[in-house]
């Protein structure tokens, strides 16, 4: 079961990701802001991410550059809008294999009891064209579903 | 591949058809049919669907023709669809480890204070 929960309505343009951390809020943002730190968890398992630029505050530019096994340079940018620590970042969010596309980010940090944190990162994009193009599949509600019911059916499969 | 597997699974009576196998394991069409309440030639076209795509095989006993589910498509789709959900959980999950190392840290930190 996965812990973090990705939602794209259908029909909207926006990608929806949350997940509960256990760290208190303040360490969550601190680590997230952290250009040190960003190529051990950004990006797919399988590339590396080199900080090319992070310049956390209103106005400044964030790049970084994902490469992966064969060597091939994927860059994404964008610029801070807002930066309220340790609640909210507003930001853009650009992937140079298809510039002039350009997503806006609000990610919030929301304290909750435990000493526990809700992330939430929400994706706009221009266009329901475009955020199905992010999701690869069209990853709809609707094949959220299907996804769901073929879970039980592989489940079933491989019990067998 | 995927594309195939979608299409023929895109039409409620063939997915149905797919759960109703996975319930119940092999069945004849005329069973198919009777469970769903389809007809005969409609189900049999379907199952033809189903199997180009290669999520249903049949076996032919005496003469009767028996369908039974071919997961490797479905599970090929799954993980397919899990693609981009897999993605973000494995960067958060490495943010989760980098979040406790830091924690760790500090705690070595407030404890020599």
């Amino acid at each position: 079961m996965s812990k973090t929960s990705v939602i794209a309505e259908q029909g909207k343009q926006e990608i929806v990701i949350t997940r509960v951390f256990d760290a208190p809020r303040d360490l969550v943002f601190r680590t997230f802001t952290n250009a040190a730190t960003v190529p051990e968890w950004w990006g797919p398992r399988s590339t590396t991410t080199e900080v090319n630029r992070m310049e956390v505050k209103k106005g400044g530019v964030w790049r970084y550059i994902n490469r992966d096994s064969n060597g091939t340079e994927h860059a994404h940018n964008g610029v801070y809008h807002d930066v309220a620590a340790p609640g909210r970042i507003v930001n853009t969010y650009e992937y140079e294999g298809y510039p002039g596309s350009v997503g806006l980010v609000t990610t919030t940090f929301e304290e909750l009891p435990d000493g526990k944190t809700k992330f939430t990162e929400l994706t706009l994009y221009p266009s329901v064209e475009v955020r199905e193009g992010v999701l690869q599949s069209g990853m709809t509600e609707g094949a959220m579903e299907l996804l769901d019911r073929l879970e039980e059916l592989l489940a079933k499969l491989q019990s067998e | 591949m995927t594309f195939a597997t979608l299409s023929a699974l895109a039409e409620p009576n063939r997915f149905n058809i797919v759960e109703l196998l996975r319930d119940f394991g092999a069945m004849t069409v005329s069973e198919i049919a009777q469970k769903l309440g389809l007809r005969l030639p409609q189900s049999s076209k379907h199952l033809h669907v189903l199997a180009e795509a290669g999520i249903v095989n049949v076996r032919v006993d005496a003469n009767r023709r028996i369908y039974s589910l071919c997961p490797t498509p479905l599970i090929e789709m799954n993980n397919w669809l899990e693609t981009f959900i897999q993605i973000k959980e494995e960067q958060y999950d490495r943010f989760d480890e980098l979040l406790k190392k830091m924690q760790a840290n500090e705690n070595v930190t407030n404890n020599h204070n």
